[in-house]
């Protein structure tokens, strides 16, 4: 398992996709640097919970994930180097999960340092431990379970995995599933919003969270995407042909 | 060059005692480890390996083929890559389907896979010791980097590897592990013709030691020189297997064709249309195109021919000794 | 050549490789033939099916507007005054994908597949080759910014009771149409084409495009906002916004511009200093590449 998860770190971070990535995941601090500029220690919190609602976990959050999680796996089918990690006396779920703790790794550590560092600079100190703790846990829950989704997409589609996690995160989980809550049950952003509404102080709450669904039937179902990703896609590379 | 394999206990004892394959059959004299029953694999219409059995043991076996044959399908199949879409596939008596702990035996070098280009030959070398549990990485590493002749360059990055060492780090990977079954997928494209032979020879030395060697070829003198057991493809289909110069020695009944150069071809067909194996002449502005059936007698009667037609020689060639012409002959 | 090889019965027809001694036609010709590739590519036509669905889709969705809107007034009998400036706030997410999805496809294709070089072979300088897809995709995207709130135009001009009338009344909107259609056209296809220079992956392209369109979107939108009301001139930060830039500098020409945080005519040089941008990130990305 080791070597897979330290080979899978090696080829996610070596690459012009990273910078990409923390360059965009340095937006919300930037923002957060010019509010504080503008409006000093006021209104900090709701403004950094704004960015999150509204900026990272629709948009940073998600993308990031899909980056690293569909290279992570797909990338090797793509790239002809999947035959070098199955052609070994390694069971196929340490091979995924192997995968997914690098990605997922990978992600959650540059996800939750931006939250973190813009959390930090936008509330200069003034915010309470349990908005700070609901948002990290939020974007914790978020990358787990989007990565173990989009290594299950990645893996399933290699050379579309890409695009076609790009389409749900902007189409389905940006517009579509807004138009109905029949629909938005299919939306994974709408249970890391569960997540984050539970725990946030009444006060912290803004109107675009929608509050409709509980904090533990949140998570329940974030495991369940989670370790659904796992058992398909260990599933899936079982069957797997590679030609 | 120094390869040092012998004394394995597997391969001793499956030298030794016939009775320990579980699948009971023997291969010349030796227990078979690789069984093809039956075995077609098709895409959709696209048949690409049809009705394919055969059984391998010990020793070096190369698989023939023109390109598109269905060698790297067959390849595949062997190692579990790919399904049959028919048939069976047994290796060391086991399905190689589904069952990671058999590969602890097996090693692959495959042909079209790529390669890591951040790892230098050594990490990408250890990292299949690892994977393959081995308590030694280092040392298997290192004994595996010498055999291909990259221990001196072990620390280069694959991406800046030529081919031929690229090539070479494939093969290491696949033997370090020291498995009882090696499959090559042509592991000497991109080598120079001195790397060739040294390779040769650490292929001929494994199979003397009991491992299973299947080598994917196009090259037919290399073939000729590892051990002459072969499996010929055409088309998807087998066409021919066995001991390479028995091959050559049935297809002997089928005539040859020579081509004579000469000043005067028309004056010299004359004399070898009357040799007893002549079939067919095709007379040609500078040449002769002879189908023989008795090339030796045919080769030994030209020149006289020729001084008798009172012509210049220029040349005797033998049309068939390329490959696609017995590809040719095996298909018909 | 024909060589004519024999008797009064027969003759052999010789067709093998044969010097071009015709007519040449000249750069001006070439251009127009990369052009013409660009936008047959652009619109999927020539390829295979799937090629098709999504410029064609997007243009479908491009022209229901004013389809939708001729026909509620044919129906209803009531003209709808001066509606571009609520229609172009809505639509723009069509021109966005549209202009994302082929500019890869015309960009990186030839990139990755190594097929730039060949071009380059030819007498086509790299500056031709780069402003044939530009002006490809610019009009092609003008048939979506443009041509349907022209129909749109023309549409209600001939169901009013006078067309003359019509036509003078409001001619200052069918001006700033034109106008802004076309710096829309341009404004997002050359910022798509400058995203797809830097990378060889249709999908980084696309997605790389959008990603950019987005996040400036939102955080324009939060930054002008009035939470920021000690910032003075944080209104300024709306000129951030790509997503919207475009279309609020036509809403500025429309005479639309009580929703808008600045004095319109800064997103209008906000507009074109992006294009300008754009143009000359193509040209350094193009002019130094070496495969």
């Amino acid at each position: 398992m080791q070597p897979i998860f330290t080979l899978t770190l090696r080829a996610l971070a070596r690459n012009r996709r990273s910078l990409a990535v923390i360059a965009l995941l340095c937006v919300p601090v930037l923002l957060a640097l010019i509010y504080v500029a503008s409006e000093g220690k006021s209104g900090g919190e709701s403004f950094v919970i704004q960015l999150f609602v509204q900026l990272v976990l629709p948009i940073l959050l998600p993308l990031t994930a899909l980056i690293f999680a569909t290279s992570a796996l797909g990338g090797e089918v793509e790239d002809r180097t999947l035959v070098y990690l199955i052609l070994r006396p390694v069971s196929r779920l340490t091979v995924i999960a192997a995968k997914l703790l690098a990605s997922a790794v990978i992600t959650t550590i540059l996800v939750e340092i931006s939250l973190a560092a813009t959390y930090l600079i936008g509330t200069q100190g003034d915010g309470t431990a349990q908005n700070f703790g609901a948002i990290l846990l939020a974007g914790l829950v978020g990358c787990l379970a989007y990565s173990s989704l989009f290594l299950l997409v990645g893996l399933w589609l290699p050379r579309r995995g890409l695009l076609v996690g790009f389409l749900y995160v902007l189409l389905w989980e940006g517009i579509l599933s807004q138009l109905s809550t029949g629909l938005a049950a299919f939306s994974v952003r709408r249970y890391i919003e569960g997540a984050l509404n539970a725990n946030l102080s009444a006060s912290a709450l803004t109107s675009s969270i929608s509050v409709d669904i509980s904090g533990s039937a949140s998570l329940i179902v974030l495991a369940l995407v989670l370790v659904g990703g796992i058992l398909i896609s260990t599933w899936k590379l079982q069957q797997m042909e590679l030609p | 060059m120094s390869a040092d394999m012998t004394g394995t206990p597997i391969a001793q004892a499956a030298m030794a005692n016939p009775h320990t394959n579980p699948s009971g059959r023997a291969y010349r004299g030796q227990p078979t480890t690789i069984e093809v029953q039956n075995v077609s694999k098709w895409y959709g219409d696209k048949v690409a390996v049809s009705d394919l059995s055969f059984a391998l043991g010990p020793g070096v076996t190369a698989l023939l083929g023109p390109n598109g044959a269905g060698k790297s399908t067959t390849i595949k199949l062997l190692t579990g890559l790919l399904r049959p879409s028919r048939g069976q596939v047994q290796v060391l008596g086991q399905s190689v389907v589904n069952n990671p702990k058999l590969y602890r035996r097996i090693g692959l070098v495959p042909e079209q896979e790529g390669l890591y280009p951040f790892l230098s030959i050594r990490q990408f070398v250890e990292l299949a010791a690892r994977l393959h549990h081995l308590s030694n990485v280092r040392e298997a590493a290192n004994a595996a980097l010498r055999i291909v002749e990259l221990f001196e360059v072990a620390d280069r990055p694959l991406g800046q590897c030529s081919k031929g060492m690229r090539q070479r780090a494939k093969i290491a990977q696949g033997l370090v592990h020291d498995p009882e079954i090696l499959i090559l997928d042509e592991p000497l494209s991109g080598a120079d013709p001195r790397q060739r032979l040294a390779m040769m020879e650490v292929f001929t030395r494994l199979g003397e030691t009991g491992k299973t060697i299947l080598i994917s070829s196009h090259i037919l003198y290399e073939v000729e020189r590892m051990g002459s057991n072969v499996l010929v493809m055409v088309n998807g289909k087998l066409a021919a297997e066995g001991d390479f110069h028995a091959i050559r020695a049935l297809m002997d009944d089928r005539p040859r064709r020579v081509r004579v150069t000469c000043s005067d071809p028309r004056t010299v067909s004359a004399f070898l249309v009357s040799l007893p194996g002549t079939r067919s002449i095709h007379v040609e502005k500078d040449s002769a195109i002879v189908e023989t059936a008795a090339p030796l007698e045919f080769h030994l009667a030209v020149p006289q021919a020729a001084q008798s037609a009172g012509a210049h020689l220029y040349g005797i060639e033998g049309l068939d000794e390329d490959l696609e012409s017995v590809f040719r002959y095996l298909v018909n | 050549m024909i060589e004519n090889n024999a008797s009064a019965n027969a003759r052999i027809i010789d067709r093998g490789y044969q010097h071009y001694d015709g007519v040449r036609l000249g750069q001006g010709h070439s251009e127009w033939v990369m052009l013409r590739a660009a936008l047959l590519r652009g619109l999927g036509l020539r390829r295979n099916f799937r090629n098709k669905i999504m410029p064609w889709l997007l243009i479908i969705i491009g022209f229901l507007p004013p389809v939708v809107i001729l026909g509620i007034q044919i129906i209803v009998g009531q003209a709808l005054a001066s509606p571009y400036a609520r229609l172009y706030p809505r639509i723009d997410v069509v021109f966005i994908l549209f202009a994302g999805l082929v500019a890869a496809d015309l960009i990186c294709a030839d990139r990755r597949e190594r097929v730039i070089s060949l071009y380059f072979s030819a007498p086509i300088t790299r500056l031709l080759y780069v402003a044939a897809q530009v002006i490809g995709l610019v009009l092609l995207l003008l048939l979506l910014t443009l041509l349907p709130y022209v129909i749109l135009f023309f549409g209600q001009a001939l169901l009013a009771p006078a067309f003359a009338t019509f036509v003078s009344n409001n001619w200052t909107d069918l001006r700033s149409v034109l106008l802004g259609g076309t710096l829309i056209a341009f404004f997002y296809g050359t910022l798509a084409m400058a995203v797809a220079s830097f990378t060889d992956r249709r999908t980084y392209a696309t997605g790389g495009f959008l990603g950019l369109v987005l996040v400036t979107g939102i955080a324009g939108g939060l930054l002008a906002s009035p939470r920021l009301q000690h910032f003075s001139g944080h209104e300024w930060f709306s000129l951030i916004d790509l997503f919207n830039l475009p279309i609020n500098a036509t809403n500025w020409l429309l005479g639309k511009t009580a929703e808008l945080p600045l004095d319109g005519v800064a997103y209008l040089w906000g507009s074109l200093a992006v294009i300008v941008i754009s143009l000359a990130l193509v040209a350094w990305r193009y002019l130094k590449v070496s495969d």
